[in-house]
């Protein structure tokens, strides 16, 4: 994910102030910060919804939350890709062999 | 053809080559599952070990109904329930733990604030700290190894594998909204790790200023 895909789009800004203020109030950072979890890697899709991207204008707090945890993600995978758990080739073809006798 | 219909080819028709790509590919996988099952390297070298005999004498029972590596998770899953006599007892141990909520204290609790931030997250980690990066993933590596068994489980085949919730359920037992609290706590703990960590290297700088 990019690092704009986080962050309220451009788009967003056309809408009346009163909306974003009423968009924004409906919505604290607890409420954030558990809806962010259920989308974060199985729907990042709606990570951009109007009603996050809504409070993410007005709660920079927030985008730093939603960045955070999408920063361990990417760490995650960096980690998990450094690490060696190859099967060592001999014990590769002793298990196919003793497979294909069977 | 999925990895299972190549796997199950190569037993039948004694290809050695086909065979040893597919378990080239999934091992990774499944030593990484199984390091979250069972306590040492060395033992989650031998259940996989053992989950390989079972992959490559079930495989004709292989029917397709789940994607072929979560099968083999799944089967990864059993081979290390041996290992894991006292797992309920650390598993009750562990869900006891899981009362409060571990953001509590960093939102307001009452007034007009309510729910929002008393103390907000100050920095993203990256790309601010890339010059410090293998630090952090050095500190994300040594949170990941403290957490209870059952949320690094989760947190693997989640966060790592990016399976979906109907797939860890399947593997593990474990309902979706119990991942998800799971998850949220795992995901929490990481966080504040690496978020300690930038406060205590601020900490460092400001006092060399
Ligand atoms: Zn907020």
């Amino acid at each position: 994910m990019t690092d704009s895909s986080s962050l309220p789009s451009e788009k967003q800004k056309t809408r009346s102030e009163e909306q974003q203020t009423e968009a924004a109030e409906d919505m604290d950072c607890q409420e954030f910060v558990q809806i962010v979890h259920d989308l974060l890697r199985t729907e990042p899709e709606g990570l951009r919804s109007p009603r996050l991207l809504a409070h993410m204008r007005d709660c920079p707090p927030c985008v730093v939350y939603l960045q955070q945890l999408e920063d361990i993600q990417r760490l995650l995978q960096e980690l998990s890709a450094a690490e060696d758990n190859a099967i060592p080739p001999e014990r590769a073809q002793a298990l196919i062999s003793d497979a294909l006798k069977g | 053809m999925d990895a299972g219909e190549r796997l199950h080819k190569a037993v039948q028709e004694g290809d050695p080559f086909q065979a040893e790509e597919v378990i080239n590919q999934l091992h990774p996988r499944m030593i990484r599952f199984a390091r979250t099952l069972v306590p040492t390297k060395e033992s989650a070298e031998d259940v996989v070990q053992e989950s390989w005999i079972t992959v490559l004498k079930k495989v004709p029972d292989y029917e397709g109904r789940s994607e072929f590596s979560t099968w083999v998770l799944g089967i990864v899953r059993n081979k290390s329930r041996t290992f894991l006599q006292k797992e309920q007892r650390l598993r009750e141990n562990e869900e006891s733990q899981m009362e409060s909520d571990p953001l509590e204290t960093r939102f307001h609790e009452s007034g007009p604030k309510t729910g929002h931030w008393a103390e907000p997250p100050l920095n993203r980690f990256l790309p601010e700290y890339e010059t410090e990066r293998a630090e952090l993933m050095s500190q994300l590596e040594s949170a990941m190894a403290t957490l209870p068994a059952v949320q690094r489980q989760v947190t693997i085949l989640r966060d790592v594998e990016g399976l979906k919730p109907g797939e860890v359920e399947y593997i593990l037992g474990i309902s979706t909204d119990y991942q998800r609290k799971l998850l949220y706590r795992a995901r929490e703990k990481l966080r504040s790790t690496l978020e300690n960590y930038i406060m205590s290297q601020r900490t460092k700088a400001a006092s060399f200023d």
